[in-house]
């Protein structure tokens, strides 16, 4: 089952590297989706490793796979098509920092996160990959500082949530606090949802005159 | 006995590599709904051009003349030292490892690029260096995921991998394998020229090994056409013998009848990749050229994370 943990992990760090990837808001709301799932999955095994006493696990799997995975997707997607006449070209055309420096900046990240772990952590816990949400978290962080685009932002914050769902289900396996904290912390999502939609809004009608320019930009 | 597989090797690359070629673009066009050409075309294509005359610069050195020729014989070499039709090394084997032999395809590649310079023409330079740019950052990562397979096997050596790969589940299942994979194909696809990177056109925006041979003419640009498609034979052979589908090569113990039916075998490998290059270049669009660096950052954070797989998982 641990290697399973791994693995799934591993995915989730593979496809934040993607987001930081991938220009495109679409594509990115895609990948958040996907990582929601895997999450969900994660969950569900997690409970299912832990028979007995943890039957709220599969309900926190439930919350995560249709708030995450679905609904908050669906929900930008429809934003974006409100707020856009041409949704799917929507992209983040001038990020704070290069892509491909991006990327590299993320691996430093996640070699960090491991020996924060490994050196702090893991004498107390012996969990081999419990390293992993901490890079997560790292990763989701860069995520929001390095785009300029409010959605991408968002998206990083919404994964920050995810990597902190893994950790205290996985190294700490207290539960009534994750239940509370992926409450607020969606409440607190929403909450940034309305007014960086705003925002987003406002700088649309700002660019609008700007026409190809800013496409052929980046 | 093993000097006829040396030999039958070499053949066996030299006659299949344009075939390879011919059969990708082929699927390409049906895969457009057009009847495309032949699956023998490319070796039309060379015979037509070793009939041509060959036409020289005059501003160009010996090396003009002599890089097609030289890029070839390390190919044929290349040949000779990797596994492609059997599991267990043959009489030249130990002439290098699997980092020599990725030294040999570098250096290989650093002599096309002193010809195509010396050919003095401005679309071999544009062409040269966006090569040697790209060419520069994915060595490194080529290095890294040597690496790691050392790391996996103990040794360099490109038979033991396949060895240590076909016969333990653990590692041939492992994360860490999983990612040099990954990242694996992605080189393959730059080093082959396949589309998220390069397309197989003459638009000067994005063309890369298409601009190199720019000015070569005749007997030298069949021979560099044709060590282009050994080159690409013997990636995918490597990427298919070593990384992905390690299993059925011939052991000692399956004697001449395995070596012969392996023959066949390994071209229906072959096809299986070839089919997924003609899918990725017919679904595909091309990447702006600076967007090819982030493509070689992705290749280069996963083979970094099979590095840390590694660490994370396996260590014990």
């Amino acid at each position: 089952m641990n290697q399973t943990f791994e693995v799934l992990g591993f995915l989730l760090i593979v496809l934040t590297l993607l987001m930081q990837w991938e220009a495109y808001v679409t594509g990115v709301i895609f990948l958040f989706a996907l990582s929601s799932f895997i999450v969900a999955l994660f969950l569900v095994l997690l409970g299912l490793s832990r028979p007995g006493q943890n039957y709220l696990l599969f309900v926190l799997a439930g919350l995560t796979l249709t708030i995450r995975g679905l609904i908050i997707p669906i929900i930008m997607n429809k934003a974006l098509h409100r707020l856009y006449e041409k949704p799917w070209r929507v992209r983040e055309d001038k990020p704070a920092m290069g892509v491909g420096g991006s990327i590299l900046v993320s691996l430093a990240l996640i070699v960090l996160g491991y020996f924060i772990y490994q050196n702090s952590l893991y004498e107390v816990l012996k969990i081999r990959s419990g390293s992993v949400p901490f890079a997560l978290f790292l990763q989701a962080s860069l995520l929001i500082i390095s785009r300029r685009h409010a959605y991408i932002q968002m998206i990083g914050f919404l994964m920050v949530e995810n990597s902190v769902v893994m950790l205290s289900g996985w190294v700490f396996s207290g539960l009534p606090f994750i239940v509370e904290a992926g409450a607020i912390l969606d409440l607190l999502g929403l909450v940034v949802v309305s007014s960086l939609i705003i925002r987003v809004r406002e700088n649309a009608i700002l660019q609008e005159g700007e026409g190809f320019e800013s496409e052929l930009r980046g | 006995m093993d000097y006829f597989y040396s030999v039958l090797e070499i053949l066996y690359v030299l006659a299949l590599a344009p075939l390879l070629a011919g059969v990708q673009n082929s699927i390409e066009e049906r895969l457009e709904s057009r009847r495309g050409p032949s699956i023998f075309q490319p070796y039309y294509d060379l015979a037509k051009l070793f009939r041509k005359e060959s036409l020289v610069p005059d501003v160009s050195s010996p090396i003009y003349r002599l890089g097609p020729y030289v890029v070839f014989m390390f190919y044929l070499f290349l040949a000779m030292i990797l596994p492609i039709i059997t599991a267990f090394p043959l009489p030249f084997a130990p002439a290098a490892d699997f980092v020599g032999g990725a030294l040999f395809f570098g250096a290989a590649a650093a002599i096309k690029k002193f010809s195509a310079i010396d050919s003095r023409s401005n679309y071999a330079h544009l062409g040269t260096s966006r090569s040697a740019s790209l060419g520069a950052l994915t060595e490194p990562i080529m290095v890294l995921i040597f690496i790691m397979l050392g790391v996996l096997s103990d040794t360099n050596n490109p038979f033991v991998i396949n060895h240590v790969l076909r016969t333990s589940p653990q590692w041939y299942y492992s994360l860490l394998h999983g990612f040099v994979c990954v990242a694996f194909f992605m080189i393959l696809i730059i080093e082959t020229g396949q589309l998220p990177v390069e397309s197989h056109s003459n638009g000067e925006l994005g063309m890369i090994d298409q601009a190199m041979p720019f000015e070569y003419t005749g007997p030298e640009l069949a021979f560099y056409k044709w060590g282009s498609y050994m080159k690409a034979f013997l990636l995918m052979s490597v990427f298919l013998n070593v990384f992905v589908v390690p299993f059925w090569v011939p052991t000692p113990e399956a004697g001449a009848a395995g070596v012969g039916l392996y023959l066949l075998l390994h071209l229906v490998k072959l096809l299986g990749l070839v089919i997924v290059f003609a899918l990725l270049n017919t679904t595909v669009s091309k990447f702006r050229l600076y967007k090819n660096f982030d493509f070689l950052a992705i290749a280069f954070a996963l083979a970094f994370l099979a590095n840390l797989a590694y660490y994370v998982v396996n260590r014990k």
